[in-house]
């Protein structure tokens, strides 16, 4: 994070050198408590379902992390936001996206960490100059770690939505060599014309790849097919025949052999099948392979 | 026996057949030489199958494809089997996208299989 962006969240937070002045002159009262800072942080913990989740199974995970909290409170303290200080935070925020932390438990232990402090602060009397000040800094870098954390969380789960998102699309179209010089294409599920686009160039891209003879396209597990993309599948048939491959259409249900027909579609140029076998008998014929003998006997 | 081109275009025999390679964008010049070569030569050498050989090409409209489309039908009605060679996937797709027109269109993606094809279908021709 460069250091004009730095100056810019510090001021949408209103967090000035002033504040951090009185973090600081404030620090060695909390930093002399934090051990019993913890202990109460975590009989607060107790008392919900996360602690049994994350901690009840796994007592050396509760030291370690009650270790790093050490260590976190301690730089908090010192308030000296720089990019070390993001870092550290957006670290906190990875971990936390890896364990799947509900934010609800962060955001209530944030909060509950800032009442606790501010306890302390009110109990160390005349220690503390300017009370209400300080409490009131205290609470607004609170809010600006909890933010940097959250965020963090947040962009550690969009990167993880988009590549699930992608390895969707790339399997949603597997165009498959299944024998010498054809290529096999189930199609599963809602076409749209934005999958259709991607299905015409994952194909012409394998045929230029494999230089198949046959494509054959199989629709049984299609829900439904509106006549654009009808269309669609039909221009996919004529693109195949530029590159010297023929499309055969396999898994033609009722429905789609009616939308097909009030297209006005010219069936003649296009072969269908009802069934993936018998497109794959076409398929093997097509490319000079006698089925009859590949059954077996051959009577 | 390769006729050199002055506009990208080459005519080369092989077997019964005519191949015209072009080697350049298809501006309305070079589609007309490449129109001239192919139906002359395939009059003169009385080639029965014509390859239009367009591997090189970069780039391709709907209406250059129109073109190239008519000069195959124009050496059909010449009596020579023709097909289209090379065209890249990307340009097809655009093709595609511009809903042209592809009906009896014979292609392939390379000389080979577009020799051997056009071979078997001039034998049984005259089988």
């Amino acid at each position: 994070m460069s250091r004009t962006s730095i100056a810019e969240i510090l001021a949408k937070f209103d967090l000035r050198e002033s504040d951090f002045q009185r973090i600081r002159a404030a620090a060695p009262v909390l930093k002399r408590q934090l051990d019993d800072f913890i202990v109460d942080f975590y009989k607060w913990m107790a008392q919900h379902r996360e602690y049994q989740v994350f901690f009840a199974s796994n007592p050396s995970r509760l030291e370690r992390v009650k270790q790093l909290q050490r260590v976190n409170w301690n730089s908090f303290l010192d308030a000296q936001v720089d990019d070390a200080w993001f870092d550290a935070r957006r670290h906190v925020g990875a971990v936390h996206a890896h364990i799947d932390l509900p934010n609800e438990i962060y955001f209530a232990g944030m909060a509950t960490s800032n009442n606790l402090m501010a306890d302390r602060l009110r109990r160390a009397g005349t220690e503390v100059k300017d009370l209400d000040a300080t409490i009131s800094s205290l609470t607004k870098l609170m809010y600006l770690d909890a933010f940097v954390v959250i965020d963090e969380i947040a962009r550690i789960n969009r990167e993880k939505i988009a590549a699930s998102s992608k390895a969707l699309m790339e399997m949603s179209t597997p165009v498959t060599p299944i024998w010498e010089g054809i290529l096999l294409l189930p199609l599963l599920g809602i076409l749209d014309s934005q999958r259709t686009q991607d299905v015409m160039n994952k194909t012409l891209a394998r045929i230029a790849e494999t230089r198949a003879k046959v494509f054959v396209m199989d629709i049984s597990g299609v829900s439904a097919m509106d006549t654009a993309v009808a269309n669609q599948l039909l221009k996919i048939t004529k693109a195949t025949q530029l590159m010297g491959c023929e499309t055969i259409l396999s898994g033609l249900s009722p429905a789609i052999a009616r939308t097909l027909v009030e297209l006005g579609v010219n069936i003649g140029e296009v072969r269908t099948t009802a069934t993936l076998r018998d497109s794959f008998e076409l398929a093997l014929r097509a490319v000079g392979i006698d089925t009859k003998r590949l059954s077996g006997g051959g009577a | 026996m390769a006729t050199p081109g002055m506009s990208g275009i080459t005519a080369t025999r092989v077997g019964h057949c005519l191949v015209v390679t072009v080697t350049r964008d298809l501006s309305e010049g070079v589609l007309d030489a490449a129109r001239q070569a192919t139906l002359e030569g395939v009059q003169s050498d009385g080639a029965k199958a014509a390859i239009l050989e367009l591997t090189a090409v970069p780039f391709m409209d709907s209406h250059e494809f129109t073109q190239v489309r008519a000069i195959a039908r124009m050496a059909e009605l010449l009596g020579a089997r023709t097909a289209i060679v090379g065209l890249q996937p990307g340009i097809i797709a655009h093709l595609m996208a511009a809903n042209v027109e592809t009906a009896g269109v014979l292609a392939f993606l390379g000389l080979d299989e577009a020799l051997a094809a056009l071979d078997a279908r001039v034998r049984g021709d005259h089988a």
